[in-house]
């Protein structure tokens, strides 16, 4: 598994458990706008479950940018936040 | 347990139909703390889903008087400085100046007392768990930090009366904030950015140790009922067949206190009615001799049964479990030899061991600790006090049965009293940690028997026992409602300490006089243990039973042995007075 796959596979498995609703299929299509239980307050349990399993500290603000699995995705991804995980 | 954890937990039980309700009244934004709680309450529920709201953030006054109104199954509450004056807490800039200091004392003593009325108010209709503030004050009194300031004293002086002033007057549960600190360290609680920034003012290791002492208040594990110790450097320090009964020894002159501290545990547990005896390798009679040393700081009277002998520890483990009739999953057996241990845990299914720390003076504080936890009641009982006495006293009896069970029946000068519709707390207990006698192994908790208790077509009887050897208390708990006109009866339990006093019989002659009619309807269900109510159906059935039960009256007289106790009757409604 690559290192961008594993990260993709790590993140749906934080959305399945903010969202347990949300069918597996529909994991990384998930934004703010297709998910309806996904408002403030689950932004923030998102954000703590993602350091929790990354082992990272995100800066508040970056949280603007947790809007989407893509746009999540694409932050964890970045190499200095991965140089510091 | 992490958030991930807790999230799973509660997601693995959002499907049950079953609902559990609980409220958490809080001032700060509940966040994770919310879900930290409900999956402490999930692990410590066998079904249903849990369920929990939340009050408006700020308003714990407000929330909590809400909840009068509408009582959940439970209530937590996590009381934060800035609760009792918002000027504690971090998120005001309103209030850090040395002028202020007489009016944050004068607020939060008004606070204290407004949410002291209306927490045991609520109390009396729901469980509540309430914890003291557990984070740190703002740095925003006079003294540097590291010398105290009096307003401080004074804040803490009236948030401990405050405590003290609720679990006395109240049925307020309230976290031990020692055990909490010795857990969750305090420089290691505040979340400083995340309460800045969103209100939630908790690390996530210290919300989960909060949300799970709040949980264990709310839902209590059942005590265990019984230790078996070892003697020889366990109950004391040294080998009494080598040493002699003068150099066994538990004092700080022999550097031995902690075998004291260990009895004096022993002799706490045994006047909360656990039973405690003693399983040795040694001969009876120099056993005996250390046994009677004036000094020994437990109770002798309270060690009982002691077997002392040479055979393997799990014989006399399992005739222990005979004397006192409980299962072994409610007995915690404790000696310093590793393979005495392996030996009764593979001989004696279900029970817990541990190993006496022998010279390890902080393990064995770690150990009385651990057996506080495991035995600790929040309330004594009679019956709890009565239990080991009873016991002793069951050991003549039973040899006077042996001879001749009509006879002893006969002469016993039993008296039975009927208790309809009094609850009590005991009636709780029984209910909760019978087995054998038990019409279907239902246990409630206290929401359900507080929603039992309200409801006004129900019943419930209690039954006292004491004869000339012995009171043993109350004994019996059998509780029903009625439906469509049959009295219906889903809860029936008789202590094992009771068993072959007829009292079965003598509560069911009770019930057809009481409810004046010609069948009982008993939702009985078999349970791996419930064999000994089983067989007394049976009797009367002709047939072992499956499932619910009808009992004739017609039945029940065919069969009834004789009757010998002389029965009262007291009745919540009516007073007292003699039924026959």
């Amino acid at each position: 598994m690559t290192p961008s796959t594993e990260i993709a596979s790590q993140l749906e498995d934080c959305l399945a458990v903010v969202f347990p609703d949300v069918p597996t299929k529909q994991l990384r299509s998930a934004s703010v706008s297709s998910v309806a239980q996904w408002d403030s307050l689950a932004t923030l349990t998102l954000v703590s479950v993602i350091e929790e399993t990354f082992q990272i500290q995100i800066p508040a603000d970056d949280l603007e940018e947790f809007l989407s699995f893509e746009l999540i995705l694409d932050y964890l991804s970045r190499p200095a936040l991965r140089a510091a995980a | 347990m992490t958030l991930v954890e807790a999230l799973r937990t509660v997601n693995s039980r959002a499907k049950e139909t079953a609902r559990h309700g609980f409220s958490l009244a809080c001032g700060f934004t509940p966040l994770h703390f919310k879900t930290f709680f409900a999956a402490q309450l999930v692990e410590r529920t066998v079904v249903g889903r849990i369920d929990v709201e939340v009050g408006l953030f700020g308003d714990l006054p407000g929330t909590l008087r809400r909840l009068i109104e509408n009582p959940p199954d439970g209530v937590a509450v996590p009381l934060e400085w800035s609760d009792l004056d918002s000027r504690l807490g971090f998120r005001s800039t309103n209030g850090w100046r040395i002028d202020r200091g007489a009016d944050i004392l004068s607020s939060v003593q008004m606070r204290l007392s407004e949410l002291s009325l209306v927490l045991t108010e609520l109390s009396q209709r729901t469980t509540v768990a309430l914890s003291l503030p557990t984070l740190p004050l703002p740095p925003m009194f006079k003294p540097p930090r590291g010398m105290s300031d009096p307003s401080v004293l004074e804040l803490r002086r009236q948030l401990a009366e405050f405590a003290a002033g609720l679990v006395q007057t109240s049925k307020v549960r309230v976290v031990d904030s020692q055990q909490l600190d010795s857990v969750s360290p305090i420089s290691t609680r505040y979340d400083t950015a995340s309460d800045l920034r969103t209100g939630f003012p908790y690390r996530p290791d210290h919300a989960c140790l909060l949300a799970e002492a709040l949980a264990n208040l709310l839902r209590p594990v059942a005590p265990m009922k019984g230790i078996i110790t070892d003697l020889d450097n366990t109950l004391w320090s040294g080998i009494i067949g080598e040493d002699g009964v003068d150099e066994i020894s538990w004092d700080l002159d022999h550097k031995t206190q902690a075998h004291g501290l260990y009895q004096e545990m022993l002799a706490s547990l045994s006047e909360l009615g656990v039973f405690i005896g003693v399983a040795s390798k040694n001969d009876p009679l120099v056993a005996q001799q250390g046994l009677q040393r004036a000094d020994l700081v437990v109770p002798r009277e309270s060690l009982f049964p002691v077997e002392a002998n040479w055979g393997a520890k799990s014989e006399s483990v399992r005739r222990i479990l005979q004397t006192w009739n409980i299962g072994a999953d409610s007995v915690l057996f404790l000696d310093d030899s590793p393979i005495e241990l392996a030996e009764v845990a593979a001989g004696v299914p279900g029970i817990q061991c541990r190993q006496f720390p022998t010279g390890d003076a902080e393990g064995i504080l770690q150990l009385i600790g651990e057996m506080r936890d495991l035995f600790g009641k929040t309330t004594v009982t009679l019956e709890d006090q009565l239990r080991v006495s009873s016991l002793r006293n069951n050991g003549a009896t039973v040899t006077s049965v042996a001879t001749d069970p009509e006879e002893f029946l006969r002469h016993a000068e039993a008296e039975i009293t009927l208790e309809w519709n009094i609850p009590d707390d005991r009636c709780f207990e029984l209910i909760n940690k019978t087995n054998q006698f038990n019409l279907n192994g239902q246990r409630l908790d206290e929401a359900a028997w507080r929603r039992r208790l309200a409801d006004p077509q129900a019943f419930l009887l209690a039954v006292r026992y004491g004869d000339k050897y012995a009171p043993l208390g109350k004994v019996s708990v059998l509780a029903g409602r009625w439906q469509n006109g049959i009295p219906l009866i889903d809860i029936w339990v008789l202590s094992c300490r009771a068993f072959s006093r007829r009292i079965e019989h003598q509560v069911l002659q009770a019930c057809f006089e009481r409810f004046d009619c010609d069948q009982l309807f008993f939702d009985f269900l078999p349970t791996e243990r419930n064999a000994t109510l089983c067989e007394l159906l049976t009797d009367f059935c002709g047939a072992e039973p499956n499932g619910p039960v009808i009992l004739t009256r017609s039945k029940f007289k065919s069969h009834c042995p004789s009757l010998y106790a002389k029965v009262l009757s007291h009745d919540s409604l009516n007073g007292n007075r003699v039924a026959a």
